[in-house]
């Protein structure tokens, strides 16, 4: 009589152990892209000054948006810190991550201090982190709290480059600007330029929950899609003639822009690719094309460009990726790419 | 005599002292302000502002959309739709630089992401339906040029 009691039991354990096991299955695992973040924060006194027309000083948006990023922050076997620079100094050391006391930590970062005298010296904040990743193994995220004011010190821009140059691909530099001058931008998308790994997000468009989402995600796990190593350049100001395929004096600066990219990517091999809108016939265009993107290789070539990594072909109108009705996407499809093979 | 010269001491002293306190270390002189810093200043800010409305122009022109996929069909026989879309929530990140074949004349460039999003299906019409989700991820590297500094950033005509 015992035994056929124990069956049901039994056998209802096996069922939430199946039902468990799938759920498990079907759920998307997260993986860690990195095996630690720094939080690193700008504690300078243009930081503690309202952000454009808000009352909101950028030090209290920076607090409020790390609170919220640690909250949405998965609990994956990464390490976490907390640093600032301007005055450089270390909240939190790295260590293994926990929520409470991450949340701990951003909650001690203060926001209401004296202006003066706290002048920003960004670049020796980041030379001044070099330590604290040197110390670390595996890969690395920084997130910058800033708005890219850098009044003293080293220039942040070569310091930066200075770090991916010793970390490479084990360092990515995030920034959250908040920054409301010109030259702070400017600054600001500098570094960002530097790895395409970035994930360039500003302050403002934080405070919006999937945006938010978005970053932890793109940052801090591998759910989402992969970043491809790829790279696709558009020249906009190659403005060829009616029927014209010869490089002008007003093209120079495009294609030099191109050439910098190129000297700095050796390993990279690229097909330079002509495309036209869709008036005339597909033969002409596809002949026009054609024309454009060798003119493109042979400037190349001339400016030490190996002919070897350079292959070239027109498209004419065959790869319509903009609407041909309206005048603005004809303009639009004629174009020259270069494209990474 | 000590006496009579005591309280001038003891005034020396204290006007030491409160000079001392009041000695503040003077800040650094601000940053010299390079007129072709201040340029490259200006353009940044101008081209990043064309940048909101290129992306703009961009999404309003492109024909890719969940309205107008790319249909394959994979090895397994089923259909995948794709479409590319313009990362939304993230910053296009902007440069300037002046342009060293062509003095007076400076060079932009918008960079931002472009995401390829896909669906599988046993029909066409299932995949199309969706739901679609990102699978991989290209930086888009757009660049223009101005032939001075005067010049506005604009689309090509």
């Amino acid at each position: 009589m015992k035994r056929l009691h124990r069956l049901p039991l039994a056998l209802a354990a096996l069922a939430a152990l199946v039902l468990l096991a799938s759920a498990a299955l079907a759920a998307p695992k997260m993986t860690p892209k990195v095996d630690n973040f720094i939080l690193f924060v700008d504690y300078s006194g243009s930081m503690a000054m309202d952000y454009k027309n808000t009352n909101t000083s950028k030090i209290l948006m920076a607090q409020s948006a790390m609170t919220s990023m640690n909250q949405k922050i998965p609990a994956l076997p990464y390490k976490g810190a907390l640093y600032t620079f301007a005055p450089f100094g270390k909240v939190q050391e790295l260590k293994p991550y926990d929520k409470g006391a991450l949340g701990a930590a951003i909650a001690t970062i203060k926001t209401n201090y004296d202006i003066f005298g706290r002048q920003t010296a960004m670049g020796d904040g980041l030379a001044s982190l070099d330590p604290v990743i040197g110390a670390s193994s595996g890969k690395i995220a920084v997130i910058l709290f800033t708005d890219g004011e850098s009044n003293l010190g080293s220039d942040p821009v070569a310091e930066a480059k200075t770090l991916y140059a010793k970390y490479g691909n084990r360092l990515c530099l995030h920034v959250v600007s908040y920054a409301d001058t010109a030259r702070g931008k400017r600054i600001i998308d500098e570094i960002r330029s530097l790895s395409k790994c970035v994930v360039a997000v500003d302050g403002a468009a934080l405070q919006n929950a999937a945006v938010l989402d978005q970053f932890v995600k793109d940052v801090f796990y591998d759910m989402g899609p992969a970043d491809a190593d790829k790279e696709l350049i558009v020249f906009r100001s190659l403005n060829f003639g009616f029927d014209k395929s010869a490089i002008t004096p007003e093209m120079l600066p495009s294609l030099e822009q191109a050439l910098l990219i190129l000297k700095q990517r050796p390993d990279l091999s690229i097909v330079v690719e002509g495309h036209t809108d869709s008036v005339g016939s597909d033969d002409y265009n596809k002949r026009l094309s054609d024309r454009r993107a060798k003119s493109v290789v042979d400037w190349l070539v001339q400016h030490g460009i190996a002919a070897s990594r350079i292959e070239y072909a027109g498209h004419g109108e065959s790869q319509l990726k903009y609407d041909n009705t309206t005048e603005e996407g004809r303009a639009l499809s004629r174009r020259v790419e270069i494209r990474s093979k | 005599m000590t006496r009579n010269l005591l309280p001038l001491l003891l005034f020396l002293l204290l006007l030491l002292a409160a000079t001392s306190a009041l000695a503040v270390e003077p800040a650094p002189a601000p940053a010299a302000q390079d007129p072709e810093q201040l340029v490259l200043d200006d353009l940044h800010t101008r081209l990043a502002s064309f940048a909101d409305q290129w992306l703009a122009t961009l999404r309003r022109s492109q024909l890719s959309g969940p309205g107008n996929c790319e249909i394959t069909r994979g090895a397994d026989g089923r259909y995948v739709a794709r479409y590319q879309h313009i990362q939304d929530g993230v910053a296009p990140v902007c440069l300037v630089r002046a342009s060293e074949l062509k003095p007076g004349a400076y060079i932009g460039s918008i960079q931002y992401k472009v995401e390829m999003l896909e669906c599988a299906g046993d029909t066409p019409q299932a995949a199309k339906a969706g739901p679609f989700e990102a699978v991989s991820r290209m930086t888009m590297n757009e660049i223009f040029s101005i032939q001075s500094k005067d010049a506005p950033w604009c689309a090509p005509k």
